[in-house]
């Protein structure tokens, strides 16, 4: 433990932020407990003195913030699960719409899809497919016009937000 | 309540471990780690962002914003670094943002804050409370750019060595002595314009 002597011998050191950060350390706990020299800094660098003084204003207590971040983190796994999922089912749309205009195409012998009607029904069958280890259902709508066209919509009943 | 008891359960396990054996624990999974990383570290980010910030609820979300960027970015985390200091350069960068969006929200509004202070009284120095240090600071504080005002609350407030701030800052250490000194200077003319009673009697204007 310095003396206020040695203290004040390293003041303008410092103030001037040229001390090691382990006797810098030792000053501002001498400052904090010592009024004599606090006083000295003041006269030397008020400004030095108030950031000090800030330094010792107690943070409030805040009982819910621990909680608030956890819920914060809960929210971006669910965030990031999301993606995660619908990555995977971006892929399954892709590789279903792939074969629908596949069947399409064959069966219009190339002559390419057929705009979608305006009354469309879905079908009977909902069929469940796996798809990059992802379970999810496919329902198909089709006009009632042309059965040959149809549009997949990928539903995950697991889902729950 | 279930979730409260295991966290409390979990915050007492934490308590004898050292930072980087919680971050591990944490990159594993582990969220009591992770709160203990929390609660160990809250008061000086908290601290932190406030004085940048100068707006307490302001500074808890950016806090709060900080340790979940923290969390998120685990798998990035270097271990040269100390947590707190990394945690330090999140918060920070946060808080600059914000600032700069708030600067560039009261421009586009046109509203030029400017506090008044109170009037010149006593003619002995005074010696300033710890809740009036904050008003006086906040409203010095306005005229520091973003960055003088985080290297100022980083070094002289929380008393991070000068290599610790240009870690936090992403600059070299001149840098941020200069950015210091700079923040004093425009500090000290500010309290010799608005508080001149806080001056010491040989510095009064």
């Amino acid at each position: 433990m310095k003396s206020c002597q040695e203290i004040s011998q390293l003041l303008g050191r410092f103030v001037a932020l040229e001390l090691a950060p382990d006797a810098e350390a030792e000053v501002r706990a001498h400052l904090a407990a010592c009024s004599h020299c606090r006083a000295r800094l003041d006269e030397a660098e008020p400004i030095v003195g108030m950031a000090l003084r800030l330094a010792e204003v107690p943070v409030a207590s805040d009982p819910g913030f621990v909680d608030g971040v956890l819920a914060g983190v809960h929210q971006r796994r669910v965030e990031q699960q999301l993606r995660r999922r619908f990555r995977s089912w971006a892929a399954a749309a892709a590789g279903l719409l792939l074969v629908v205009g596949g069947y399409l195409a064959l069966r219009s012998g190339g002559g390419g899809v057929e705009p979608l009607g305006s009354q469309v029904a879905a079908s009977e069958e909902a069929p469940f497919v796996e798809v990059e280890g992802e379970g999810v259902t496919v329902y198909q709508f089709a006009p009632a016009s042309d059965e040959a066209v149809a549009v997949a919509m990928i539903i995950d009943p697991g889902l729950a937000l | 309540m279930g979730r409260f008891r295991l966290l409390a359960r979990a915050v007492v396990s934490g308590e004898g471990r050292d930072d980087r054996e919680l971050v591990g624990a944490s990159r594993e999974g582990d969220e009591s780690a992770f709160a203990e990383l929390v609660r160990r570290h809250q008061a000086g980010v908290r601290r932190c962002a406030a004085r940048i910030l100068n707006d307490q609820e302001e500074a808890r979300d950016i806090a709060q914003l900080a340790f979940v960027k923290a969390w998120e970015n685990l798998a990035r985390y270097d271990a040269s670094w100390s947590f707190s200091t990394w945690l330090y350069r999140i918060a920070t960068n946060l808080a600059i943002d914000a600032l700069r969006a708030r600067s560039s929200r009261e421009r586009v509004h046109g509203a030029h804050l400017r506090l008044v202070g109170e009037a010149v009284g006593p003619t002995a120095p005074r010696q300033l409370a710890e809740q009036e240090v904050q008003r006086i600071f906040g409203e010095l504080a306005q005229v520091l750019t973003p960055t003088q005002r985080a290297a100022f609350a980083l070094r002289e407030v929380e008393g991070l060595s000068t290599g610790e701030v240009a870690q936090v800052l992403g600059c070299s250490e001149a840098t941020v002595r200069n950015h210091v000194f700079q923040a004093r200077a425009a500090l000290r003319r500010e309290l010799s314009a608005r508080y001149p009673e806080y001056l010491p009697r040989g510095r009064r204007p």
